[in-house]
């Protein structure tokens, strides 16, 4: 009836990337070409003068790659529309990352600015990190955190120059054998960020890395590791944009956050890559007693996005947090979701995720929460809520949740609705085009997650829906 | 694991079954072996099976057709209750005892006869439905071995419009350590029809066997059916019980099962809703125990529009007990309209139980109402405090939270003699 | 300057429920419709302002002088129609103040944008008229709201809106005798030459507060007696039974034999 008139869409596809939707050409001075083999690991190896230790991680990685199958036995059969034969694992301008936007190529630098990134850090951020293809472009932090002690560089500057710190953590909280995605990663990475925040040290206001993919038929395989020591706290935030191409462009990231004790670490992504890029993240946080990891998650962009944070709450008293927004339209597969692994007494932890889909999009939560056993006082909750805004919209929901022991609880709740005719017509006859009124309606059933995300983020994330929005209203 | 030979041996009491099988059904039964020894052994990379302990999946040389001792025979007989509803009893596979359909039942078209007698007596209704559907929810091995071994078991037709008033009861019975027993339900109920089934299961021996059960249940539109399940086999049973329901337009069914004992049991429940206004209530309550382990698989299908489906599966776990339920609610692109509900709630009870709970969802259409809601959690300590406060002992305290939470469910079961007769049962059964 | 009703007849399914309706709404002048539940006093209401839901089978409603029938909800609403709704809906994660913004801005011709401070300056003006606390307006709009709170939050969005022809569709129902009278102050803050009032109601009891220029009584999908605020003491007297013998009861309509309601 009216309610179908009202929501049916057919227009679907018209939407509005163009802030994200150019692309310069740009003269690498780094090739490793097309294709993966172990010449193109040590190729990388060269490239970026990576010690010995480095170079048997990455091949032994390699070789876990090609010895695990594609995961296709529960997730999406699109994985096997990846030709890894035909990806350029690693291309970049030169090794080292200007400290100043003078110091950057120009068009790189053009980029940037066109992204809004240099504003955003002179207004509220205190670092930013600008990566290009596979290597950090721009890399930069307040002066007053470097003199409290605080290490916001590059993976690569972060492994030469704090080996000690850096080996300690890196590859423990994900292992290469985690998965077949992880294990790529650690053989080709390049980029991401290395944080290590000292005792004690609060950093208010968030640093920031901003991804960029530029090349064709390119693989970005950025590398985060982020310690916060006793008691320090520090919020990262991600973007990320790249230009559509006609071919597949692949994002594997992993992303290692250490919570010592006390500590509190939070971490911001707002995903926006263009449709044709398979975006298969690894993010593993673990926290310590009385420690605290938040994942705030925001899935706009991609054509498949594989995406499931986990907290690892291994001492007492520790509290792992994911709050999640998937917005799929058509072509796309948001499949994100959380894990929460429960290691030790008084631990707690919470999920929450929303989910949009719009006209043929999909989008699914899978989840997992294990408590095992003599663990006492351990509590999960989760909640997860979707909506559906055509007809021929999907949504899917694959939670699995263990415990053990009868001195812990966990819960469980999800919904799936859609947006009610009546609403919109309230709505409208207070005067908003139904467009409008749509996009209310949406925004309003995520608010509480949005509400989340810093001020300046949350206004972008609201403008982002609004025009995912646009033309569902047949 | 170690699964029964397909031995179909002489029965107890005299007849040869094999003799009686029409030509028809042992080609099935062929085809259906080779299935068996086709199809994979069930696997941990297989989603299906995951959280299953593959290990209790063991059987250790149980048969068909095994012999009925005089002292099971004997305790058999005083089970058969004296009673005014059509009965069959079935022990190790073997027509013990029956009690026939009312006279003015039979005079109206209604058939409920063992399958073996429907085979013949009915032979084209029993030929286009008998093994028509497979449940698919990860046991399709052992539905195999079923179709290949099940000769016990009934057959159901209630034709149009025919309300049948009284229950009917079926049993089925292991007497021995290696006895298998393979029990088939087919019911077919045509445009408004109304059936209330009491199925049960159980040992008399103290410990093993292996049971494979499968039901299959087709609702005309506007039929009624309503399936109590009464589940208490010995320590040491492994079990399956595979159930699939169709319903046509605007058809209800409501099934119950009380989940007791055993070693390893296997619950897959499928319904389907394929009319427009289908119902579907399916309801559980399991009583965790020992070493028990209950892995309960079900899915909904929404496969048209302005159908409803609830779900209701509670498990109260003590000892070092596990339960797994892996739910579905599936919709369809033209199932507008659905209402789903999907509910799975656990007690537990000890510090070495284990439940696990994967509720799942995919969703196809957009006006649709599912909701699903899984939670593990333990006696509320303030609760459990103020009883113990009141002097009542502590395990007396906690059998009054099972049995108030497993009650929950049974409530929902709006025939009160079945009702109190499960009440009964778990209260037995925790004291 | 009128809201110009002709001949209107439409219906819900296959059900006719408005039967011929003729009415003229003048700027300026305050008309109640009274009639028993189920004569399609609130199905006039949406009809006009555009429910989906409803067909228009015959007639034409002229808002000074542009048909408005052809028009969108959002289009009709803009042109200056306001409907306080009997049953408001919740609409979760939008507060007040936002929406009534993007409902204000929605009127702004375009590219011209709403300036943030006039309009917190007009919202907390007309909160304190309707004694409305401030921190109000950041509640989810009708979300969990009591139902007098949702209706006063009706009257805020009217305030804030201005029509030029406001319908109120039973906002009296459920109301305690307090709330009432905040609503109708409400209302007569309102009144005036630039607007023109369509009140719906099954009690004469909100015709105390608001008094009307005209009162309509309306009985199976027709408007079968009209006069001035005399008619509604007149019927808060004798009940609608009368009127319902006179002119067709629900029983002898064909419309009882599908059990509708209006």
């Amino acid at each position: 009836m009216a309610e179908e008139q009202g929501i049916a869409g057919e227009d679907l596809l018209q939407l509005d990337r163009s802030a994200g939707d150019f692309h310069y050409d740009v003269k690498y001075a780094y090739d490793a070409g097309v294709g993966l083999s172990e010449e193109t690991v040590d190729y990388i190896c060269d490239a970026k003068n990576d010690p010995t230790w480095l170079r048997d991680f990455r091949k032994r990685a390699l070789e876990i790659f090609l010895r695990e199958p594609l995961p296709t036995h529960w997730a999406s059969e699109q994985l096997a529309e990846i030709d890894f034969s035909q990806i350029r694992y690693y291309l970049a301008h030169g090794q080292r990352a200007g400290r100043s936007w003078d110091e950057v190529p120009e068009e790189v630098k053009r980029t940037f600015e066109r992204l809004g990134v240099p504003e955003q850090e002179r207004k509220f951020l205190a670092g930013v990190e600008a990566q290009f293809d596979s290597e950090a472009a721009y890399s930069n932090m307040k002066e007053a955190l470097r003199a409290q002690g605080v290490i916001f560089v590059g993976s690569t500057e972060g492994l030469h120059k704090h080996p000690e710190l850096f080996r300690k953590w890196f590859g423990k909280v994900i292992p290469p054998g985690d998965n077949k995605f992880a294990a790529l990663n650690s053989a080709v990475f390049s980029g991401g960020s290395f944080i290590y925040v000292p005792p004690g040290v609060k950093v208010s206001h968030p640093l920031q890395a901003y991804f960029r993919i530029n090349a064709e038929s390119f693989g970005q395989f950025e590398r985060t590791l982020i310690i916060a020591d006793e008691g320090s706290e520090v919020t990262y935030m991600e973007g990320c944009t790249a230009p559509r191409f006609d071919t597949a462009t692949l994002h594997s990231a992993v992303v290692e956050l250490v919570a010592l004790p006390g500590a509190k670490i939070q971490y911001i992504t707002v995903q926006n890559w263009s449709p044709n890029v398979f975006n298969l993240v690894t993010k593993r946080g673990m926290a310590m007693e009385n420690a605290e990891v938040r994942w705030i998650d925001c899935n706009i962009g991609s054509r498949l996005t594989m995406k499931y944070p986990a907290v690892i709450l291994r001492g007492r008293k520790a509290r792992g947090e994911v709050l999640s927004i998937a917005l799929a339209n058509s072509g796309q597969h948001q499949d994100t979701g959380a894990k929460m692994i429960h290691l030790a007494d008084e631990t707690t932890s919470n999920i929450i995720a929303k989910s949009i889909s719009i006209g043929e999009g999909r989008s699914s939560y899978r989840g997992m929460v294990r408590i095992p056993n003599h663990l006492k006082g351990c509590k999960n909750n989760t909640e997860c809520d979707a909506l559906l805004i055509n007809t021929s919209s999907r949504t899917d929901t694959y939670p699995a949740i263990t415990l053990r022991g009868n001195r812990s609880a966990v819960q469980h709740e999800a919904s799936v609705s859609k947006i009610s005719a009546e609403q919109i017509f309230y709505m409208r006859q207070r005067g908003l085009p139904e467009s409008e009124a749509m996009s209310l309606s949406v925004n309003g059933f995520v608010n509480d997650l949005v509400r989340e995300f810093p001020m300046e983020y949350s206004v972008e994330l609201k403008r982002l829906i609004d025009l995912e929005m646009e033309g569902s209203v047949g | 694991m170690d699964l029964p030979k397909r031995v179909i041996t002489e029965v107890a009491r005299g007849e040869s079954k094999p003799a009686r099988l029409p030509a028809w059904w042992k080609e099935l039964q062929d085809a259906a072996w080779a299935d068996y020894e086709r199809l994979p052994m069930p696997n941990r990379k297989d989603e299906r099976w995951r959280f299953t302990d593959l290990n209790k999946i063991a059987v250790n040389g149980c048969t068909v057709g095994t012999p009925i001792s005089g002292d099971a025979f004997a305790s058999l007989q005083k089970l058969f209750l004296p009673g005014k509803a059509a009965a069959f009893l079935f022990a190790n596979d073997s027509l013990l005892f029956s009690r026939p359909l009312s006279p003015e039942a039979r005079e109206r078209g209604v058939i409920f006869a063992p399958l073996l007698d429907a085979a013949v007596g009915s032979a084209d209704l029993v030929k286009s439905y008998l093994f028509e559907e497979r449940v698919a929810l990860g046991a399709e091995k052992l539905e195999s071995l079923h179709r290949a071994c099940a000769t016990a078991g009934a057959f159901l037709y209630v034709p149009r419009g025919i309300e049948l008033k009284e229950p009917l009861e079926l049993s089925f019975w292991l007497t021995e350590a290696n006895a298998a027993t393979f029990p088939h339900l087919l019911v077919i109920l045509e445009e408004n029809a109304h059936a209330r089934l009491h199925l049960r299961f159980g040992s008399t021996n103290p410990k093993g066997g292996f049971a494979c059960s499968v039901e299959e249940l087709f609702l005309g539109a506007g039929a009624k059916l309503d399936l109590f399940t009464h589940r208490k086999w010995a320590e040491g049973v492994c079990s399956f019980d595979l159930a699939s329901i169709r319903l046509s337009r605007d058809a209800a069914s409501t099934t119950f099962q009380l989940n007791l004992g055993g070693s390893y049991t296997r619950t897959e429940s499928r319904s389907r809703l394929l009319g427009p206004g289908a119902q579907s209530v399916m309801l559980s309550a399991t009583l965790a125990r020992d070493r028990e382990e209950f892995d309960q698989r079900s899915f909904q299908e929404h496969a048209a529009p302005r159908t409803k489906s609830d779900l209701l599966y509670k498990s109260a776990l003590y000892g070092s007990s596990r339960t797994i339920f892996a739910g579905m609610i599936d919709v369809d692109p033209q199932a507008q309209q659905t209402d789903a509900y999907q509910s799975n709630r656990n007690l537990i009870l000890s510090p070495e139980a284990e439940a696990n709970s994967l509720p799942g969802l995919e969703i196809l259409a957009n006006d649709v109402r599912c909701t699903h809601g899984s939670t593990i959690g333990q006696v509320d300590p303030e609760e459990l405090f103020y009883c113990l406060q009141r002097g009542i002992p502590l395990e007396t305290a906690q059998r009054l939270f099972v049995l108030g939470f497993l009650t929950d469910v049974v409530d929902r079961i709006e025939d009160e003699e079945a009702k109190s007769a499960m009440v009964e049962e778990l209260e037995c059964s925790l004291r | 300057m009128s809201l110009q009703i002709c001949d209107l007849h439409a219906r819900i399914a296959d059900r006719e429920i408005l039967r011929g309706i003729s009415l003229e709404i003048r700027l300026g002048q305050t008309h109640a419709i009274m009639g028993p539940n189920g004569s399609g006093k609130s199905t006039l209401a949406k009809v006009i302002s555009g429910h989906p839901d409803y067909e228009v089978t015959q007639g034409s409603v002229l808002l000074d002088g542009v048909p408005l029938l052809e028009r969108e909800p959002d289009e009709r609403a803009r042109m200056g129609v306001f409907l306080a709704f009997q049953y408001p809906c919740e609409i979760p994660g939008v507060s007040i103040a936002n929406f009534l913004r993007a409902a204000a801005q929605a009127r702004l011709p375009e590219g011209e944008s709403l300036s943030v401070t006039d309009f917190y300056q007009k919202l907390y003006r007309e909160m304190d008229a309707l004694g409305m606390q401030r921190n109000f307006s950041s509640r989810p709009l009708n979300a969990g709201f009591s139902g007098g709170e949702k209706k006063r939050a009706e009257i805020l969005q009217m305030a804030m809106l201005r029509p030029r022809y406001g319908i109120l569709d039973e906002t009296d129902s459920g109301l305690d005798i307090d709330a009432l009278k905040v609503v109708a102050n409400g209302v007569n803050r309102l009144r005036g030459p630039e607007v023109g009032f369509l009140i719906i109601t099954h009690y004469q009891r909100l015709l105390d507060y608001i008094t009307p220029d005209f009162v309509h009584v309306m009985v199976e999908g027709r408007i079968v007696q009209s006069g001035g605020p005399e008619l509604a003491l007149e019927l808060e007297r004798h009940g609608y039974g009368s009127l319902e013998e006179r002119y067709g009861s629900s029983k002898l309509s064909p419309l009882a034999e599908t059990g509708t309601q209006g």
